[in-house]
C-alpha cells in the first residue's frame, strides 16, 4: 500500500515536473516578448515626439537688418512731385497702387523691378564669396494666395544653408530675403 | 545545477545586451539635443554680435537724428573720420562701406564720391571683426526743400581679442 502511495507519488511529482517544463519556458519567452515590446513601445513614443516638434525657425538677424537698409533706401521715383521721393518701402505700396513716377516718367513696378535687380547685385558682389545663391520675393500674401508684385530676382544654385527674413509689409505685402550659405 | 547555471548566464547576457541597447539609446538622444544646443548657441552669438552693433550705431556720435536703429548720419561719420576720437569708442576699429548706390572703386570719405569711412582705428592687430548692414542717411535740398536720403551701408566694428 505504501509503495503504491510512493509509486504514485513519484508518478504525481513526475508528472507535476512534466507538466511545469512547458509553462517555465513559456513563461520565459512570455518575459522576452514583454521586455522587446515595452522597448520598442518606448523607442517609438520617442520618435513620435521628437518628430512632432515643428524645427524652430531661425529668423537671421543680419539678413533682418538688411532688409531694413534696403527698405530704408531712398529710390529716384518720386511719385508726387521731387523731392518727394519714394524710398523702397513706399515704392513697393506705390507699384502695388500701380502709381506711376511722376519724375521719371515710369511705372512705379517697372522702376520697382529695375532698382530691386540693382540692388541685389551690388549686395551679392559685395559679399566675401561666402552667399552662393539669393532669391527676392516681393508680392501680397494672404492666408491662401502669395500674388507676386514684381517677378522673383534670383540668383545662383543654393548648395548650402539657407536663410530667410520675410518682412511684412502694409496692405498685406510682404518682402522675402532668402540667401544662400555655402560654408 | 549545470541548468541554473545556463539560466543565470542567459539571464546576465540579456541584462547586458539591453543595458548597452539603453546606451545606445542614450548617446542618439544626446548627440540629437547637442546638435539643437549648437546651433542655439551659434544663433545666439549672432545675435550678440548684433546687439553690439546696435549700440555701436546708436551712439549719439554716429546715429541719425530721428535715433532709428541701424541708421548712421553721413555727416557725422564725416566728422567722426576727420579726427581721432580714440577715447570715446569702446571698440578697436570701426569702418562704414557704402554698398548702393555701388561706386566701383573704394574711396576714402571726406573725398567726393567716397564711399568708405574710416571712423577709428587703433592700429590693433589681434581683432575679430562684426559687421551688419545699416542705412546711410543725410539731409539733401532740392528746389529748396529739404528731404532726406538714405542709402545701403555695411558697418563693420573690430572688436580686440583677448590674448
Amino acid at each position: 500500500m505504501i509503495r503504491k502511495i510512493k509509486s504514485t507519488r513519484v508518478q504525481v511529482s513526475q508528472l507535476g515536473g512534466i507538466i511545469a517544463k512547458p509553462k517555465r519556458s513559456q513563461q520565459e519567452m512570455v518575459g522576452f516578448v514583454l521586455i522587446v515590446s515595452l522597448v520598442m513601445v518606448a523607442l517609438m513614443i520617442f520618435l513620435v515626439i521628437s518628430l512632432r516638434k515643428p524645427a524652430p525657425e531661425m529668423k537671421d538677424a543680419n539678413i533682418d537688418a538688411l532688409e531694413g537698409a534696403v527698405l530704408a533706401y531712398t529710390t529716384g521715383c518720386a511719385i508726387n512731385n521731387e523731392p518727394d521721393y519714394s524710398d523702397f518701402e513706399e515704392l513697393i505700396g506705390d507699384c502695388y497702387d500701380n502709381e506711376k513716377c511722376a519724375n521719371l516718367q515710369v511705372m512705379a513696378c517697372d522702376y520697382l523691378n529695375e532698382t530691386a535687380r540693382k540692388i541685389m547685385d551690388a549686395l551679392y558682389s559685395a559679399e566675401t564669396g561666402e552667399v552662393s545663391a539669393y532669391e527676392l520675393r516681393i508680392a501680397r500674401v494672404t492666408n491662401e494666395t502669395e500674388d507676386l508684385i514684381i517677378p522673383v530676382i534670383s540668383w545662383g544654385n543654393c548648395s548650402g544653408e539657407v536663410r530667410g527674413s520675410p518682412k511684412m509689409l502694409a496692405n498685406s505685402l510682404q518682402m522675402s530675403l532668402t540667401y544662400c550659405y555655402s560654408y | 545545477m549545470k541548468k541554473a547555471q545556463m539560466r543565470i548566464q542567459q539571464m546576465a547576457f540579456m541584462i547586458i545586451a539591453v543595458f548597452f541597447f539603453f546606451v545606445l539609446v542614450g548617446l542618439f538622444f544626446i548627440g540629437w539635443s547637442y546638435k539643437d544646443i549648437k546651433s542655439n548657441y551659434e544663433e545666439l552669438q549672432k545675435e550678440q554680435a548684433l546687439s553690439s552693433l546696435k549700440v555701436i550705431s546708436n551712439m549719439g556720435e554716429l546715429n541719425c537724428e530721428e535715433n532709428t536703429e541701424l541708421c548712421l548720419d553721413e555727416d557725422k561719420l564725416v566728422v567722426m573720420s576727420r579726427k581721432d576720437y580714440s577715447d570715446i569708442w569702446p571698440v578697436a576699429s570701426i569702418r562704414v562701406y557704402q554698398l548702393y548706390p555701388k561706386i566701383n572703386k573704394t574711396v576714402l570719405c571726406p573725398a567726393p564720391n567716397c564711399n568708405y569711412y574710416q571712423v577709428y582705428d587703433s592700429k590693433q592687430k589681434n581683432l575679430k571683426e562684426f559687421s551688419t548692414y545699416v542705412s546711410i542717411c543725410r539731409r539733401d535740398t532740392q528746389n529748396s526743400y529739404q528731404y532726406e536720403k538714405c542709402n545701403i551701408g555695411k558697418l563693420i566694428v573690430g572688436v580686440k581679442l583677448n590674448d
